[in-house]
Formats: C-alpha cells, structure tokens, sequence
C-alpha cells in the first residue's frame, strides 16, 4: 500500500515534468518566432525556462529512481537477486539517501529564509525566491521516499531481469 | 594523498554499483562534512547547478531526437543511403557510417545512435555475409560520431564546466566528427575487399533511389538547419535545439507517423535521459565544489605544470590517463569528474579549451568501446544478443583509429579548429 503510494506520487510527479520539458520546447520556439517574425523579442521565456527546468530535474529525480534510469558502472555484481548485489543496491541507496537528506534538510532551510524575507530572483521578472527555490528540498524529498520504497524492494522482492539504460 | 584517498573512495563507491550522480553526490558531502563545511552549499550548487538557458540544449536536443526516432527517421535515413550506396564494395558498411553520421547531426547521443542505426543496419549486414564481429564492431564506432558531430551532449556539458562557448565546441567538433567518418568508411571498404564472404547489394534504380531520398530529406534539411542556424549565429544551441524539437514534431506529424501515445512515449523517454544526465551534472557540481575546497584541482594542477614541461607531454599524459580512465568510467562521468581537475593546468599550459575539449570527446569515444566498461558495446551487446567479447573485438581496430585520430587533433590541431576559427570568423 505504502509502497504503491509512493510510487504513484513519483510516477505522477513525472510526468508532469516531462511535458514541463514540452512546454519549454514551445515556449523557446515562440520566443524565436517573436524575434524573428515579429521583431518583438519576450522577456520571460529565458527566465520561465530555466525555472521549468529545475522544477523538472529535481521533481523528476524519483520519477527515474523508479524506473531505474540512472548510470551504473557495470562491473561487478551484475547478477540481480544476489546476497551481493543486494548488499550493494542497499549501499547505493545508503549514499544516495546521505545526499538526498542533506540537499532537502539544507534545501528546505534556505528556502524557509528566504521566504520569510521575501527575496525575489534579481531579474526583470523578480520572482519569489520560494517558487524558483522550491523544488531542490521538494525534489530531495520525493527522492528520499521513493528511496525508502526501493530499499524494501530489495528485500522483499524477487528482481526482474533489468538491462543497462542511457 | 587525499588526491588519491578520495579517488579510491569514488572507484569503490562506483565498482559496488553507487549511481554515478549519487556517488559524486554523496562523495562531495562526506567529504564536506570531514572539514565541517557549512553543508548550505550543497542546495545553491544544485540550484545553480540547473539554472542554465545553455544547459537547457540537453532535454530539447534529446526532445527531438527522440520525436523524431518515433517518428522511424532512422529506417528512413538506413534505406536512402542505402539506395545511393549500397551496391558498392563494402557499401552496406558505407550506408551504415553515412546514417550514423546523419543520425549524429539530429542526435547528441551516442549511445542513442548505436542502438537506433544497430537495431536496422546489424541484421541487415549479417544478413549479406558480413563479419560479425567486424558488423558489431563498425555499429559501436559508429554510434560515438554522435557526441562529437554535433549537436552533441557532452560538447554541451564540457562547455557549460569550462566556461567555453558551445557554438565554438559544435563547429569544432565537425571537422573530426567528419573525419573519423571517413576513416570508419575506407577501414569499412578496405575490410570488405579482403572479406570474401560478403554479398553485394544490387544497385538500386534511379526511381527507387529518389523515393528513398524523398524519404529521408526532411530529416537532412532538419540537421543542415539546426547546423546552420547555430553556424550562421541566427540562434543559440538551445534555441536552435527547442526550434528543431517542435519541427521535428510537424515533420513526424506531416507524414502520419506521430500520434498522441508515440508523443507521449517520447516526452517520458526525453525526461528519463535529461535527468540521467542532469543528476551527474548535479551530483558532479557538489562533488567539485568540495574538491575545490579541498584546493584539489589546484595542486594537481601545480603538480602536473611543475613535472612536466612542454604542453605536447602534458597532452600525452593526460591522453594515457584518460585512456586508461576510459576504460572503467562513462562518459559523463569520465568528463564532469576530470574536466574539473585538468581545466586549470590546461590553462596554465596554454592549451585552447575548445581543442582540448574535442580531445577530450575523441578519447571518450575510444572509451565509449573499450570493456570492460563501454556503454555502446553494452548497447549493441542488446542490440544484437551478442557476447561482449565479440563486439569488444569487432570494436578494436576501431578504437585503434580513434587513437590515431587524437595523436592526429594534436600535430593538425586545425582539423578541429580551422571551422571555428577561420571559416565562421
């Protein structure tokens, strides 16, 4: 239950992101559109895109945790359902979560500053420093937990024959 | 001495499987918290690590190669090169570096190339009487064009970490991209001669070959304007990259072959690699952030600038470490964790950035297919249901020839240069 739960708010969280990252496609086409057709350049597509784009990356980081989208060095311990590799993948999470805990932790506290006073992005938009910022902690987050999922997977279930991804 | 404590902290938390962006990642904050550095930095460099217009040419570039990729360009573009060569000596060989050449100009993948071009041209040759190995071996060499034709992923990455100009990388990267083709092509044509076991093609009819042509056109015209806008300086490589994504997608549309489910299938794929890559960027900026602090990639600088004096030994050293490097690491990784460490003596030594930027992408080619760790031998090991052993072997004297094209970049340094520099002045 719990870990269907998780996995449905990394799933959904996903995909949200990556037609964010369709988005951008239009919204940069449009900016050169405007420039070029209508001499009329924007001034927010530049800024708009690179907000889309962190929000995408982080929110999306246990969207690929799931589906085991990362870049493995396969050199030792490539039979799954091994006492090895279990080990391993567990060690793997062991570091990432050391990662993950302290960017959401840290992330988390930067961001309540700088929402408490009201800092805004030094750009012509001025947008609030929570809205750009958010997603780090947030990211972090999600990842932590689709973590916690994975790690029961490994002791609890019998892998699935899984292949090299890029 | 920490240089090397830190080095074998990285290769154990690598060798028991740590995703490349998490054992950086996680590195860099062990080895934060060592020195009791305020850990704060760790969410600005993340932040700031994404907040890049120019970093934004990876998920676009990746958007529409994979529209285009649905869109079954690849078998588009095998079969009009085919058309026009196929009949020659060794010409299923030639028809197939031509397509991962073309392929390279609308993907900045390698691994995305080998797998796309592989998975047509590998039964095919088979099929006629090639090599296997010789087949697996030209499909893996083949697919590294794709990071060094550009656009190309890595170029992107290494321009973002040096703080050189992408368009500058892009247009340097065609001169050797080029070449290597060539060489891939004669080795191709040379092999065959000497292989009797392979049957020829039958030449095509001129209707048959303007059908195909027809066929694989609009992707030609898409990479040729995507190149050009970059070249003529119309538009920034993520610009030009966002602007050939949505063409890409009225030319899949255009033809009847993109639908809502394809589309769909594209933008997850797309999400899926642009944060592959973009959590060992991320993973890579926390990393030497605190290896900066630990005033590392100075002293190795200080080190190499003091032992070694000419830039041509410098080169030389670098080019065997990376080699060696290359043989356990991937790409990304091998790029975002020495670019780093090498920048500031490559400075000091007064080397060109942009060159040895293209250096650095020839030498993560050969390491792309050689084992034990080569992502694209891994691929067409899938691809083919072959052993490594015999794609690593077919793979060899294409590695060979990268090797020389490198010792080559250094004695003609033009062959990169001479586009940007003189030709788009």
């Amino acid at each position: 239950m719990l870990l269907r739960f998780i996995d449905a708010i990394s799933e959904w969280t996903g995909k949200l992101c990556a037609w964010s990252l369709f988005a951008v496609g239009c919204f940069i086409t449009y900016e050169v559109v405007m420039r070029y057709g209508f001499n009329a350049p924007t001034i927010w597509v530049d800024e708009v895109c690179r907000v889309l784009m962190v929000w995408s990356v982080y929110l999306a980081a246990a969207f690929a945790l799931k589906h085991n989208e990362m870049v493995v060095i396969e050199l030792a311990f490539r039979t799954p359902g091994t006492l090895g590799r279990k080990l391993c993948d567990s060690i793997a999470l062991l570091v990432m979560f050391l990662f993950a805990v302290v960017a959401c932790y840290f992330g988390f506290e930067l961001w309540l500053k700088s929402m408490l006073a009201g800092h805004t992005t030094d750009t012509y938009l001025a947008l609030p420093k929570w809205l750009t910022h958010a997603p780090v902690w947030l990211g972090s987050g999600l990842l932590v937990l689709q973590g916690v999922a994975e790690l029961i997977r490994i002791w609890t279930e019998v892998p699935a024959q899984q292949e090299a991804n890029y | 001495m920490e240089a090397l404590f830190i080095l074998i902290a990285l290769l154990a938390l690598l060798i028991v499987r740590t995703p490349v962006a998490f054992a950086l990642g996680g590195l860099g904050v062990m080895l934060l918290a060592l020195k009791g550095l305020p850990m704060v930095g760790v969410p600005q460099r993340l932040y700031g690590a994404m907040d890049s217009f120019e970093l934004l040419a990876v998920p676009m570039f990746l958007l529409m190669s994979n529209v285009l990729l649905r869109g079954g360009v690849g078998k588009d573009l095998f079969a009009g090169v085919q058309a026009w060569v196929g009949h020659l000596p060794g010409g299923l060989g030639v028809a197939t570096i031509l397509s991962c050449t073309l392929f390279s100009a609308i993907s900045g993948s390698s691994v995305a190339t080998a797998a796309t071009i592989g998975t047509i041209a590998i039964p095919e040759m088979i099929k006629r009487g090639y090599d296997r190995k010789f087949v697996f071996g030209m499909l893996a060499a083949g697919g590294t064009l794709g990071i060094l034709i550009p656009p190309s992923i890595p170029l992107i990455i290494y321009g973002i970490v040096s703080e050189s100009s992408i368009k500058t990388l892009f247009l340097a990267g065609i001169g050797p991209g080029l070449f290597l083709a060539v060489a891939f092509i004669v080795f191709g044509v040379v092999f065959a001669r000497f292989s009797s076991q392979y049957q020829p093609l039958p030449k095509v009819d001129w209707s048959e070959r303007m059908r195909a042509s027809a066929k694989a056109l609009p992707t030609v015209l898409l990479a040729a304007c995507i190149i050009g806008s970059i070249y003529a300086g119309i538009a920034t490589p993520s610009e030009s990259a966002g602007l050939g994504f949505v063409l890409a997608l009225l030319i899949t549309v255009a033809m009847g072959r993109m639908n809502g489910a394809l589309l769909k299938q594209s933008v997850e794929q797309t999400l899926k690699t642009t944060v592959l890559v973009m959590l060992i960027v991320a993973g890579a900026k926390v990393f030497s952030y605190a290896i900066t602090l630990y005033m590392l990639p100075q002293t190795i600088s200080m080190i190499l600038t003091d032992n070694i004096s000419t830039p041509g030994l410098f080169i030389l050293a670098v080019g065997v470490v990376l080699f060696l490097i290359g043989f356990f690491l991937e790409s990304l990784s091998m790029l975002l964790i020495m670019v780093p460490v090498l920048l500031p003596a490559v400075l000091n030594m007064g080397i060109d950035p942009i060159w040895f930027g293209i250096f650095f992408v020839v030498l993560i080619e050969t390491a792309l297919i050689t084992p034990p760790v080569g992502m694209n031998l891994f691929i067409i090991q899938g691809v083919a249901k072959a052993s490594l052993e015999d794609v690593s072997k077919g793979a060899l004297p294409f590695a060979v020839i990268m090797i020389l094209t490198a010792v080559l970049l250094w004695f003609w340094p033009d062959l990169a240069l001479y586009i940007p520099y003189e030709l788009a002045r």
